[in-house]
């Protein structure tokens, strides 16, 4: 099976690089996103490594990295589901002031989660570290991060924190 | 006993409201929780529901590496990895050299399989032990902690430290092997060996430890390719996939090595999947050190940027020191995966170089974090004191999980 | 001092040294200080390490134990503020005397016991031993700790489970020797055989009823510390803690002196029949209580091999294997009176 031409029925878009072991496959419209999961789990890749996100100063990119315990040929690929989302415009410049951090609007993207169960975990982390809110996940709650930090979205680029409300946010947590 | 296979709208269909149901909070300072807190619905004795909250030890690794040099990552994956840092430290660098497009030498490769199977057998006994002291058996417990010091001598002889050893660099590794470092091992592993015996007899095959783990935590392959469990977790219901096989790296292209898979997926499987790895592990070190090849340990872009003390240092201990090509390293831009089979599972690395001095993105997943499936779907329909059987069989270990 | 009959003052204070010294309160403290030590330091040499070493360090770290018990001594008693305090503390003190109290009932010797030389004393041991689990009940059940409750209910399973065996194994020792009193059963066994050659099968019986009633590996299911954190005592600490924590020795004694008294042919092989202070009297109690420690020192090497069985597992063998081998001694024991003598 020409793993390639498998790819290209699924998007135009795809880009292979052997040497870093870097296959990628872009989907542009959201609304494609779960025929192209569904197309990809039943050519073999059965399971999610990674749910992540990367954060550019217009776009967040949702990557979904698959794999394929089931089909030999597709045991040696790690296939990453790209999927790049607008962020929305500030609708206000007065940010809304968090306890430490300023909080910025998510993006939304459809849950792959009904199709591999195996990224309810990473999904949710995802979720709580770029902001993309996972339409369709059966349990989209915090993770890693205590809900002080909820909607700062601490590994977006933009993320800054006021290093004067964090010494007293930690001081009042060392006093309790 | 959770006999169906698993469905992601059960999460929401679980109804575990009113006075019926027992919440017991297991953790976070708990004998049987480590850093995370397991919250449990009971109905009697039997586990309706399970709860995993993790990210009690989060040390933020991924924003950390994306605001320091590239070289500055490692002592932080070692660190999150504590039983294998050597295979943290690995895919990092695995990972990184795919951007940079070096090619480490035959000596370094076969150096890199060496630590990391030495580190992957210290990371099974201390899983073994782990796993004994949930069941309650402290002799175990005491035995695989007490074994796992030779080997971390070992590690000490050929890299310096004890645990979290930086050993892996960009291009090669930082020491040759010392001398008489193969007979020591030779007598480590012939001790192993021997070892091997004693826990067969007072673990392995112990009445109570069958009574206590077979047909416990079933995993079905289904269920296991479907959540995604990684490593000898998965290996034990029966799927034949290990990264090493199938995403050939270092020295493992040219080593014999079999990959055992178990049948029932049950906390037993579990267990006796570990002892044969360690066997497995045993025999590819005697391999490695039979047909370690002469050479380099470091790769000759690597070699070149050496200034003339260095190389000296070089040639009379065999040591690597970093020349400033190291600190100042701007891989070029593009995007690289790399996969590595850790003590536990496999660990994956995603990275994102922008051709600049720090990662743009820097994204990994240890395996601790993808086998937290165990807890939602395996531990559902068993009792509460299969919990630490479960707990302890799949080898799970928090910091890692919380990265 | 000639004109002092010693055997009068003994026996004049026979009941308070029974309860005090020997084979009492203070015996019992030094038999579980050591049975501690000896456990801690046989798991150590099973496991590759030391153990106790640096209290006391010229002989063994022996006195580890009492440095502990001093410590807890002088430790903030912590009582929760939900608890029911007057159960939370009277539970463990009731626990320790109820476990202490059997002892009464067990005589040492022919002519050496602390109450009046009751007729009835198989009886009223084993009633009082089996009184003391109903305070580790209320011990979980006072600490208001979730805990501490699901150990009370398993404490409370597990005794339900292993009572009816217990009592058998007693009954059908009761049978072959005819007769309710320890020093006619160890009487008759020294004319005849010892007996755990008369009845092994009531005799297996009593040890894993012991095992599971003093929380022994692999029986430790109501500490078990993984599921638990440490059961009962979750919410204790200080003194009422030391004290929750030497009962499972105390009880332990009560019946590995019960086991040898009833199985390994109590003061056999003296046979005494002079009433002589030292021959008579502490003689006997001696070489009963060495059996007892040996009888100890066996049960508590358990820890270095096996690991813990689930409740459920525990239960329905004692409902099942455990019943079954304790009728089949009551059957056994009938048919030997019947047939053999």
């Amino acid at each position: 099976m020409n793993i390639k031409d498998e790819l290209l029925k699924i998007s135009a878009n795809v880009v292979i690089d052997e040497k870093k072991a870097n296959y990628k496959i872009i989907i542009e419209d959201p609304v494609k996103i779960f025929d192209a999961a569904s197309s990809l789990k039943n050519l073999g890749f059965d399971h999610v490594v990674s749910v992540t996100g990367v954060d550019y100063p217009d776009k967040v990119e949702v990557i979904w990295h698959v794999s394929s315990y089931s089909v030999e040929d597709l045991k040696g690929i790690n296939l990453a589901l790209t999927l790049p989302v607008k962020k929305p415009e500030r609708v206000n410049q007065n940010e809304a002031q968090g306890n430490f951090a300023s909080k910025k609007p998510p993006v939304t993207v459809p849950s792959l989660v009904k199709i591999w169960p195996s990224a309810i975990f990473n999904e949710r982390e995802a979720f709580e570290m770029f902001g993309i809110i996972f339409e369709g996940h059966p349990d989209l709650r915090y993770l890693l991060l205590p809900e002080e930090f909820y909607e700062t979205w601490p590994m977006r680029k933009d993320f800054t924190y006021n290093r004067v409300n964090l010494l007293k946010y930690l001081r009042c947590l060392l006093n309790e | 006993m959770s006999e169906k296979i698993f469905n992601i709208d059960d999460l929401q269909n679980i109804n575990v409201e009113g006075e019926k149901y027992i919440i017991l909070q297991i953790g976070p300072s708990h004998p049987g929780s480590g850093h995370m807190r397991i919250k449990v619905w009971l109905d009697g004795d039997i586990i309706v529901k399970v709860d995993p909250d993790i990210g009690f030890v989060h040390r933020t690794s991924e924003w950390l590496s994306e605001r320091r040099e590239w070289i500055k990552a490692i002592p932080i994956v070692e660190r999150i990895m504590l039983p294998d840092t050597v295979h943290a430290n690995l895919a990092y660098v695995l990972a990184v050299e795919k951007l940079l497009g070096i090619e480490p030498p035959p000596r370094a490769q076969y150096l890199r399989s060496l630590v990391a199977e030495i580190n992957r057998i210290t990371s099974h006994l201390y899983g073994i032990g782990i796993f004994g002291i949930f069941l309650g058996s402290s002799t175990v417990y005491m035995w695989a902690f007490g074994d796992r010091e030779p080997f971390i001598d070992l590690m000490e002889m050929l890299t310096g430290a004890r645990i979290t050893t930086s050993y892996i660099i960009p291009g090669g590794v930082r020491w040759d092997i010392p001398n008489g470092f193969k007979e020591r091992a030779e007598t480590v592993l012939q001790y192993m060996e021997r070892r091997l015996k004693d826990y067969e007899d007072i673990w392995v095959k112990n009445p109570v430890v069958q009574a206590r783990t077979i047909n416990v935590g079933v995993l079905k392959k289904e269920d296991a390719i479907s959540l995604g469990v990684v490593g000898p977790n998965l290996r034990a219901s029966g799927v034949y996939y290990d990264t090493r096989k199938h995403q050939p790296y270092a020295a493992y292209p040219n080593l014999d090595f079999e990959v055992p898979t178990m049948k029932n997926g049950d906390a037993y499987d579990r267990l006796l999947i570990r002892v044969e790895e360690i066997k497995q592990s045993i025999r590819m070190i005697r391999q490695i050190l039979k047909d370690l090849p002469e050479g380099k340990i470091i790769a000759d872009q690597i070699y070149n940027q050496l200034n003339p003390v260095m190389k000296k240092n070089y040639e009379e201990k065999k040591r690597v020191m970093f020349p400033a090509f190291m600190i100042h390293m701007r891989p070029p831009p593009g995007e690289a995966t790399a996969k590595v089979e850790a003590g536990r599972g496999e660990i994956f690395f995603y990275i994102k170089s922008t051709g600049d001095k720090y990662p743009y993105r820097f994204r990994w997943v240890t395996p601790s974090f993808r086998n937290l499936p165990f807890f939602t779907h395996v531990a559902v329909g068993h009792r509460l004191a299969d919990l630490p059987t479960i707990y302890g069989s799949i080898d799970y270990f928090p910091p890692e999980a919380d990265r | 001092m000639n004109f002092i009959p010693i055997p009068l003052i003994i026996w004049l204070i026979e009941d308070l040294l029974y309860l005090i010294i020997f084979p009492g309160l203070v015996t019992i403290l030094v038999l579980v200080i050591i049975i501690i030590w000896l456990e801690r330091k046989i798991a150590a040499k099973v496991q590759m390490r030391f153990g106790p070493l640096w209290v006391s360090k010229k002989i063994g770290g022996a006195l580890q134990s009492l440095a502990d018990l001093l410590r807890y001594s002088f430790q903030e008693a912590i009582i929760p503020e939900k608890a029911d305090k007057l159960a939370f503390i009277l539970a463990p003190g009731l626990m320790f005397a109820f476990a202490t109290i059997a002892l009464i009932f067990i005589p040492v010797g022919p002519y050496y016991s602390a109450l009046f030389p009751s007729y009835y004393t198989i009886l009223f041991s084993v009633a009082l031993i089996i009184i003391t689990p109903i305070f580790a009940i209320i011990v979980g059940w006072a600490s208001d700790n979730k805990f501490s409750f699901i150990g009370a209910l398993r404490e409370g399973f597990l005794l339900i489970s292993y009572e009816v065996p217990f009592l058998l194994s007693v009954v059908s020792m009761i049978v072959i020797f005819r007769t309710y009193n320890y020093i006619s059963a160890v009487q008759s066994q020294l004319n005849f055989l010892p007996g755990i050659i008369l009845n092994p099968l009531a005799a297996l019986t009593m040890l894993i009823v012991m095992i599971r009633t003093t929380g022994r590996f692999p029986f430790d299911i109501t500490e078990a510390d993984s599921e638990l954190v440490l059961g009962l005592f979750t919410e204790y600490s200080a003194l009422f803690f030391g004290v929750g924590m030497a009962t499972p020795y105390v009880e332990l004694y009560n019946f590995s002196l019960i086991f040898s008294l009833l199985f390994l042919g109590g003061w056999w092989p003296l046979n005494v029949n002079v009433m002589n202070p030292l021959y008579g009297l502490f003689l006997p109690g001696l070489v009963v209580v060495i059996k007892a420690f040996i009888v100890m020192a066996i049960l508590v090497f358990l820890r270095a091999v096996y690991p813990r069985y689930r409740l459920d597992q525990a239960v329905r063998s004692g409902w099942s294997y455990v019943l079954l081998l304790s009728v089949l001694s009551v059957i056994l024991s009938i048919v030997e009176v019947k047939f053999l003598r």
